[in-house]
């Protein structure tokens, strides 16, 4: 399956957009004080839908890790709540693709989103 | 051959096959079994790791590459920490090691000049001095060697808007006018012009340069890479808010 940047997945309004919406949607969750990347991967389906295919945990000196399941779990709801995504396409035609947002904490709190 | 020179020729067939792909892993694979240290192919298999942001992977074997080959793994460590990470302590730590290792800085393959990276770290720490002698070194740099020219227009205006954060809007001004000679279809330039303006009570002709950026934006001319955005990433959006508030 072709990564995002193969088939030109993107959001409508990019990534300011999805940050606007995720910081103004995430509750801080300032009792956990993790820090280090999460990644939530998912195929974006030709209609623009999505599905998470899998979380990655990483802590801030990128070796494997738990988030706190409450963070984990309100931020799979804030990418639901995006709505659709643009889907990829090869020669003019949706196709599935992968595509991943990576959030960056610093002490439970989502301080940026990656990549794009 | 020694599986030492076999593992190294290997390597050149991941040029060949699609990146990720079953048979890319295989000969990534099999240049790892003939030779377990070879530094770049552990690079290269830790690149696949990025783009689909798999932090651990990546980093383990991007570590063991940077021990076996400094150099080249480095700089992509660097970049990585930059970009994708915004760990920018890391990624400074990284360009420096980079600068130390070749005395000058050398001109690389694949990325931006150091300097400009340099310079962009500096720019996020808001250490903006520091980042603006960055970019001076990164342009004489680019003049000297004539590469990465197309680079040049964007670290004028990043020098441009560090000149702003420090309250140096006339700076500012003379740097993005410069940035215009190197490239006059540049919305970003339109766009910071018209902030240093704002700063400086000009609101009507920074109007004219809002319009200017927004004209161009739509018709595709503002900086974009299908992988990331870059820092300071302009959006149509933000300019025609900028235009309906003033």
């Amino acid at each position: 399956m072709l990564q995002y940047y193969q088939a030109g997945t993107c959001y409508s309004g990019g990534l300011r957009k999805i940050k606007q919406h995720f910081f103004s949607n995430v509750t801080p969750e300032l009792s956990f004080g993790d820090s280090g990347y999460l990644t939530i991967r998912f195929i974006v389906h030709e209609d623009g839908t999505i599905t998470i295919v899998d979380i990655l945990h990483c802590s801030k000196e990128f070796r494997p890790f738990r988030f706190n399941d409450n963070l984990v779990d309100e931020l799979i709801l804030c990418l639901h709540q995006l709505g659709r995504w643009n889907p990829g396409t090869v020669q003019n035609q949706p196709i599935k693709s992968m595509k991943y947002l990576t959030f960056i904490i610093q002490n439970g709190l989502v301080v940026d989103i990656v990549p794009k | 051959m020694d599986p030492i020179a076999q593992s190294k020729n290997r390597l050149q067939k991941t040029n060949f096959l699609d990146q990720g792909s079953e048979d890319w892993f295989k000969v990534l694979e099999h240049c790892l079994e003939l030779n377990p240290n070879n530094a770049a192919a552990l690079r290269i298999k830790s690149i696949w790791f990025t783009k689909t942001g798999d932090y651990v992977n990546a980093y383990s074997l991007l570590n063991r590459a940077v021990e076996l080959d400094p150099f080249e793994a480095l700089v992509y460590r660097g970049w990585l920490k930059l970009y994708k990470l915004h760990d920018y302590f890391g990624a400074l730590n990284d360009f420096e090691k980079i600068i130390s290792i070749t005395k000058s800085g050398t001109r690389l393959k694949f990325f931006e000049d150091i300097y400009y990276l340099m310079g962009l770290t500096r720019m996020q720490l808001a250490q903006y001095k520091e980042a603006i002698t960055a970019f001076d070194m990164s342009i004489q740099r680019i003049y000297k060697y004539q590469t990465q020219l197309e680079d040049l227009v964007y670290i004028l205006v990043d020098k441009a808007i560090c000149q702003l954060e420090l309250g140096a809007y006339e700076d500012s001004l003379g740097t993005l006018e410069q940035a215009l000679e190197v490239n006059g279809n540049t919305p970003e330039c339109y766009y910071q012009k018209a902030n240093a303006l704002i700063h400086l009570g000009k609101k009507s002709e920074a109007k004219k340069f809002y319009i200017k950026a927004l004209k161009l934006a739509s018709q595709g001319k503002i900086r974009f890479n299908p992988y990331k955005d870059f820092f300071n990433q302009l959006y149509i959006e933000e300019i025609s808010e900028k235009l309906d508030a003033k």
